[in-house]
């Protein structure tokens, strides 16, 4: 690459022209305070074009200086000028010297490259020599995830939301999309959570015969969401007991049932009683743990007692 | 399709070279009319499927006439954690030309290819064997495919329904979800072949049971099997519950007693709808329309999904009196259950009548006149 380095008006440069960007940062104040104290070590890479220059790499240092209210700044500029392809192969490469891609700049960046290839094979190979995925399956997987709406985006730079679950998100309608990704980012869901969410809603959505959307706009789910008691945890609870509830009504009225029925038992300390795994075997099993021989034998009274308390002929029935 | 005989059609034979000048292979050839090639390894059929875009899809449109290298005769793969009724397969081939949303089939073969096996002096060689035995065995061919599929292009039944004829030990259960019977009419069968429906409800038939016969048409098939003297048996495997479900079976019911009559039923069998976890994602693949798996099931002891306990206990009490209020003395059964599904829902355990195996026995010794002494 040949570039010659010249002295700019910062007016004379289309910063707006978003074609080359690969970054995904905006915040520019460490950078503000790197320029204003040591100065531009590394001067922006710009191109001509007709009613100007349009920045291919380089869009915060210009927004800092552009900060700092610089009138005029030195800047690298291609030259001669080269073909499209190489303009995106150069905004790829020094975004990608400076530091790992993330998952949303890999993917801006397939997503320039595969508008210039038909198959497969050439993207494969260009994407392999600037250090971006290799594999088919994955570079449109990759490619996919700019395409998503923005919430989701954000999900994953926050580390929210995995590249798995953003493609599971990408199968949802996009306003159901959106709101799966706000609940999920908002709630900090683990992704086994996030999992269980998208899969229960699925599942009723397939059971019900009604969208996903029409789930979560329900009047339950949405008191659950805007109950101004409620912290982020026990929403995230109280959503997945009302998706749970919805899904498998017959079991969760057993388990609710047993959970009655155990604590009119009134246990206590030291003996648990552990149902049958699903309610399918016939096996119950009972925990009794003690320090010393007085507490065996307040056990054993306990057990008796529970033994004549007729919440466990329920529950065994 | 529900009227007339349905199925994947099979657009090529695949035939293993070893079994090619077999006299059964160059009939089924002629029957089918469509282009064969003869393979060397069985390799080439299988990539064939396996890389195909749909391989569940591709195993039942193209037919591998090969020979079974095992045996003929299987165990039935119960688990211990459920009570089975001691059946025996006789392995004839694999897979099946009709489609059934939950077919066990599609996940049980890596990859499902419909197989048939030609090698018959080896399959008689092994019934002769269990015959000498002199113990009443429950043998059928519709466990990893259905009975009577092959009737159109093999003459099986021919082989096996007199087969069976000469011996007082043993039973042939057939069991369908087809109407091909009419090779059946002719056949000295001796009371010792039972044919068997596998039967559901009209819904079921029509959303799940892709490319079988309605169920007027099973029924009728079986009442002209009894007309031609040949025991019955009907299984209710899966039951599916849906809203309505009761009310579909009990109809069900009721026309199945409107066909035939309850003293030629050698038994019924109940069984809900269960399967591997494995074939969840292969129904929301093949069929995306289907509800039949957001069912409430849980993971059973032998790691398959199924109904949770009391909704199938509370099904199986329901379609039990309704067919106890019919036949009270048909033998009704359940098909991998526990001893509590079983008090609760038939009042008493298999174990208090010698297990469930001697029950089945003792129901074909009764209906397909075995003799023990001979």
């Amino acid at each position: 690459m040949h570039f010659k380095l010249k002295i700019l008006p910062l007016t004379g440069i289309d910063c707006s022209n978003d074609i080359y960007r690969i970054t995904t940062r905006t915040c520019i104040d460490d950078l503000v305070d790197s320029i204003k104290n040591v100065g531009l070590i590394n001067p922006p890479l710009l191109r001509k074009d007709k009613a100007g220059y349009i920045i291919v790499s380089g869009f915060r240092r210009l927004a800092a200086c552009s900060c700092l209210e610089w009138s005029t700044i030195e800047a690298r500029i291609i030259v001669p000028e080269k073909t499209e392809l190489d303009y995106v192969k150069y905004a790829i490469t020094d975004n990608a010297l400076q530091r790992p891609l993330n998952l949303i700049e890999q993917s801006r960046a397939l997503k320039m490259l595969s508008s210039f290839f038909s198959d497969d094979e050439g993207l494969v190979e260009v994407s392999n020599i600037l250090g971006l995925p290799g594999n088919p399956t994955i570079i449109k997987k990759t490619e996919s995830i700019c395409h998503l709406p923005w919430p989701i985006q954000q999900g994953i730079l926050s580390n929210m939301i995995s590249f798995s679950m953003a493609l599971e998100l990408g199968k949802f309608a996009r306003e159901t999309g959106i709101s799966l990704a706000k609940l999920f980012c908002d709630y900090k869901l683990s992704l086994n959570k996030q999992m269980e969410v998208i899969t229960l809603i699925k599942e009723i959505s397939a059971r019900e015969q009604i969208s996903p959307q029409e789930i979560m706009q329900s009047d339950h789910f949405q008191d659950i969401m805007n109950d101004s008691d409620l912290d982020r945890v026990q929403k995230a609870e109280k959503i997945k007991f009302y998706l749970n509830q919805r899904r498998f009504p017959e079991i969760t009225k057993a388990k609710q049932k047993l959970h009655k029925n155990l604590k009119n038992l009134k246990l206590g300390s030291g003996i648990k009683l552990i149902s049958p795994k699903n309610f399918e075997d016939t096996t119950y099993t009972l925990q009794l743990s003690f320090k010393d021989f007085d507490e065996l034998k307040d056990r054993r009274t306990k057990l008796d007692n529970i033994i004549k308390n007729p919440n466990l002929k329920t529950i065994m029935n | 399709m529900k009227n007339g005989h349905s199925y994947v059609p099979i657009s090529k034979i695949y035939i293993d070279s070893h079994i090619a000048d077999y006299q059964e292979t160059i009939a089924i050839q002629s029957r089918l009319n469509v282009p064969a090639s003869t393979i060397h390894n069985i390799r080439e059929v299988l990539d064939l499927v396996l890389h195909s875009e749909d391989p569940i899809q591709k195993g039942k449109e193209i037919l591998f006439i090969t020979r079974n290298k095992g045996n003929f005769i299987k165990k039935c793969p119960g688990t211990r954690h459920y009570t089975c009724c001691g059946y025996r397969i006789l392995h004839i081939g694999t897979f099946c030309t009709m489609d059934c949303t939950y077919c066990i089939l599609q996940s049980y073969f890596h990859p499902p290819v419909l197989q048939y096996f030609v090698n018959h002096r080896e399959l008689l060689t092994e019934l002769d064997q269990i015959f000498t035995q002199k113990k009443v065995y429950r043998i059928g061919t519709g466990e990893f495919t259905d009975s009577l599929i092959w009737e159109l292009w093999t003459n099986l039944s021919n082989l096996l329904v007199p087969k069976f004829a000469e011996q007082y030990h043993c039973v042939l259960e057939l069991k369908t979800k087809t109407t091909n019977i009419e090779s059946l009419k002719p056949l000295h069968h001796n009371h010792k072949t039972i044919v068997a429906w596998s039967l559901n409800t009209p819904q079921i038939i029509d959303e799940e049971e892709h490319q079988t016969m309605s169920l007027a048409a099973r029924l009728n098939a079986a009442a002209q099997c009894e007309s031609w003297g040949y025991p019955l048996a009907f299984h209710f495997d899966p039951i599916i519950i849906y809203d309505g479900c009761e009310e579909d079976y009990r109809q069900v019911i009721e026309q199945v007693f409107s066909h035939v009559s309850p003293e030629n039923i050698v038994w019924i069998s109940l069984g809900t709808f269960r399967f591997m976890p494995d074939l969840k994602s292969i129904i929301q693949r093949r069929f995306p329309n289907s509800k039949i798996i957001y069912g409430e099931f849980i993971s059973g002891l032998d790691g398959k999904m199924r109904y949770f306990k009391p909704l199938r206990i509370n099904l199986y009490r329901k379609i039990v009196s309704w067919i106890k209020e019919i036949a009270p003395n048909v033998l009704v059964y359940f098909c991998m259950e526990d001893d509590e599904v079983w008090q609760k829902s038939l009042g008493f355990l298999p174990s208090e009548r010698g297990g469930l195996s001697r029950m089945l026995d003792e129901s074909a010794v009764r209906h397909c006149g075995l003799n023990l002494e001979s």
